[in-house]
């Protein structure tokens, strides 16, 4: 490993140099880029002790993979794709439902959605960016992991429905489904805390 | 010289062991398997009465896919069951049958249901139904 | 409204339908209250996430999460090994050991198969996975196994239109 100084070169040239087995290049990448991957597993996972583990992961991979890096994306978002990945096997392995597991078997049929009014009034308006912000962390923690993967993808990765299904590897009804039913149910959490507030 | 003859010495020593462990293996996969059965009563209110269950079963439940928070014993029972013997138990509404196949592995039926067979090594778990609202059936070897 | 219609609407807002579908679909909206009402609480909660994502900072010091990621890309790559000197001795050695050591595991296998006598129906490969037989012909069985902890589940379940025993199970469902 060198001794040089990364801190100033860009990313492309960092993840050059890195190709030739800088590690130290690869390392100012893991010093800029650490807090969004591991953002992106702990909205997925809801766990924080296996998100730096997963992310821990993916930076590996990332290492392994390098030569795959084609520059088609930013290095972030290949990067996000395979902590996602990672992330995904993780729950599959995992599976835990818990008290919403009867509320997952009825989604498929419709019937929850049939309980669940129309929240008309919109509840984040006039809400200030950093509480809503606290908000929707609190609310995608009362949702499933297969409700918030999809919301995740979709919200926060501007995946289309397609590239989803061929993410999570379901059908694109499902995704459709999952992706409804935890809109309305965030927007029944969001309506209840602001009632509470 | 002398690390030709230790590296022989060395080989000789290995296959011995293999044989012995393997002598030793198979005489174990012969001996009764002590078992124990236990009706798990399950909700999601802290339990006011009933024992709890071992830290150790309520660890591995809490990973299991259930919806249920709190477990505690409704009744157990300590059996030995030799090889290709079956016990038959009752517990709750339940019957069960607890079959030895040998080389640590059991067949559990359960009668109404169906048949489990499997491996029940020390520290393994089984987990089914039970005919009692909210209760499951635990079986496991014990020391 | 079914849920064919809501997630019509649904992918309207995401912009996944054909242009003549969402034409329709936005034809709809202006002449029903209903279809209106859901659609702005599927955009307010859309608007609602877009930006605003909760950030998140790594909880461990750049040094020590490093250093693991470090430690484990060398672990992983493989070790150039120094090659040592090769002589007849030892050439005859390295196809000597494995060989003895591959013999003695296959005689002891073979000792260990005949003196523990397979049981009728054993067949799987993976000893802890189990094998599940149901009683009722219109029953099923669903298997979760931690492989970790060494614990399986099993959970019998019954169809629907078997009155006798409830239809749904308090497990999850894969």
């Amino acid at each position: 490993m060198s001794g040089q100084n990364y801190s100033s070169t860009d990313d492309e040239s960092l993840v050059k140099a890195a190709r030739k087995g800088e590690l130290a290049a690869f390392e100012e990448l893991v010093f800029r880029h650490r807090d969004p991957i591991y953002a992106r597993a702990f909205s997925m996972t809801r766990n924080e002790q296996d998100a730096v583990d997963l992310s821990q992961e993916a930076w590996i991979k990332g290492w392994q993979r390098l030569e795959q890096f084609q520059g088609d994306s930013s290095f972030t978002t290949w990067m996000t794709r395979i902590v996602i990945n990672l992330c995904l096997d993780h729950l599959r392995k995992q599976k835990r439902h818990r008290a919403d597991s009867i509320e997952e078997l009825d989604e498929d049929s419709g019937g929850v959605e049939r309980q669940m009014p129309v929240v008309t009034v919109n509840p984040t308006a006039g809400m200030e960016r950093a509480e809503l912000r606290v908000k929707i962390d609190a609310a995608l923690a009362e949702l499933s992991a297969e409700h918030r993967t999809v919301l995740v993808l979709h919200e926060f990765e501007d995946m289309e429905y397609k590239e989803i299904a061929k993410t999570i590897g379901c059908s694109i009804g499902t995704v459709m489904s999952r992706l409804f039913y935890a809109r309305r149910k965030m927007a029944a959490l969001l309506a209840d805390m602001r009632k509470e507030t | 010289m002398n690390t030709k003859f230790f590296s022989a010495t060395r080989l000789v020593c290995a296959a011995l062991f293999f044989f012995l462990l393997a002598g030793a293996s198979a005489h174990a996969a012969d001996k009764p398997l002590k078992l124990e059965a236990q009706l798990i009563l399950c909700s999601n209110d802290a339990p006011t009465n009933g024992r709890p269950v071992t830290p150790e079963i309520e660890k591995k439940l809490k990973r299991l896919p259930l919806k249920w928070q709190h477990y505690s014993v409704v009744s157990a029972q300590t059996f030995s069951v030799a090889k290709d013997e079956s016990k038959p138990l009752v517990l709750g509404k339940s019957e069960l049958a607890v079959k030895n196949l040998g080389g640590e592995r059991v067949e559990v039926t359960l009668v109404g249901h169906g048949k489990i067979t499997q491996s029940l090594r020390k520290g393994q778990m089984l987990v089914t139904n039970s005919n009692d609202d909210a209760c499951l059936i635990v079986v496991r070897q014990l020391d | 409204m079914n849920l064919e219609q809501q997630l019509k609407l649904q992918a309207f807002l995401d912009g996944e339908l054909p242009e003549r579908e969402a034409r329709e679909i936005l034809s709809w909206t202006q002449r029903d209250g209903v279809a209106a009402a859901l659609l702005a609480e599927l955009k307010n909660t859309r608007q609602a996430m877009a930006k605003s994502e909760p950030h998140l900072s790594l909880p461990e010091a750049r040094e020590f999460f490093w250093s693991k990621i470090e430690r484990e890309i060398q672990r992983r790559e493989p070790v150039a090994a120094i090659a040592p000197e090769v002589t007849l001795f030892t050439a005859l050695r390295r196809w000597l050991l494995p060989a003895v050591a591959v013999s003695a595991l296959v005689i002891a296998g073979m000792i260990a198969h005949f003196n523990v006598p397979k049981t009728a129906g054993a067949t799987v490969a993976d000893a802890d996975t189990p094998t599940v037989e149901t009683t009722l012909a219109n029953s099923d069985a669903t298997t979760y196994r931690d492989a970790s902890e060494g614990t399986t589940l099993v959970w019998f379940s019954v169809a629907a239109d078997d009155s006798s025993v409830p239809s749904k199970t308090p497990a999850a469902i894969n």
